[in-house]
């Protein structure tokens, strides 16, 4: 299970450590942050579409390890509300090499915010709130 | 045929509903039955860069629909 509901333990995860044949670990940790386009963030609410979304992860993972040559891959999202600090999503790729790790790591991060059906309301310190469109201005999407 | 629809975010907002269950004639396809469900009299809801996905899998807006396929409307996704 990729997607979850309760809060990124990152100790937890990222206390396993890589095999023996391993000489690198590169990780990742997407958190909340307290202002998006100049406005200052209060939390922010994710929602996800789980049963795609498990599917979608699995198969981001599954092509990293038909491109690079890494050891284990490993993607926790986090959904519902969270709070300015708090980890909404945690990688940790590891493989023989640095080279490896690191492009496969940014692949992954990179391949969630483009397909896997997560979606997320910033909720405004004014006490407002908006629905995120990576990439797309707001008024493009929804006119 | 019967089709589900899955709404998410904010179309699910705008919608009123996560899901809903209409009986449309064979042959439609992704694009006409979501261009059927949300624009309104009225025309409010003009939407650009959905996504579509049957039965869990991204499709175009071209895609045929078929009897018991579940259509997931979606908005451009932002999760990480």
């Amino acid at each position: 299970m990729f997607i979850t509901e309760k809060p990124i333990d990152l100790a937890e995860f990222f206390s396993q450590k890589p095999g023996e044949a391993c000489g690198a670990a590169a990780s990742f940790v997407g958190m909340v942050r307290n202002h998006d386009h100049g406005r200052a963030v209060s939390r922010l609410y994710y929602e996800c579409y789980p049963s795609m979304a498990e599917k979608q992860i699995q198969s981001i993972i599954d092509e990293v390890k038909g491109r690079w040559t890494v050891d284990d891959v490993r993607v926790l999202h986090r959904i519902g509300w969270l709070g300015v600090g708090e980890a909404a999503v945690a990688i940790a790729v590891s493989s023989a090499h640095r080279e490896e790790a690191f492009a496969a790591c940014r692949y992954v991060i990179d391949e969630i915010k483009t397909r896997v059906p997560i979606w997320k309301k910033e909720v405004f310190e004014d006490g407002t709130s908006e629905w995120v469109f990576c990439g797309h201005p707001h008024e493009e999407v929804f006119t | 045929m019967n089709i589900k629809i899955l709404f998410f975010a904010q179309l699910r907002e705008v919608f009123g509903a996560a899901e809903h269950v209409i009986d449309v004639n064979n042959g439609l396809t992704a694009g006409e039955l979501a261009q059927r469900l949300l624009r309104r009299p009225g025309g409010l809801l003009a939407m650009t860069h959905i996504l579509y996905a049957v039965n869990e899998n991204f499709v175009s807006p071209d895609e045929k629909l078929r009897h018991g396929d579940t259509l997931a409307l979606m908005t451009p996704v932002a999760g990480g």
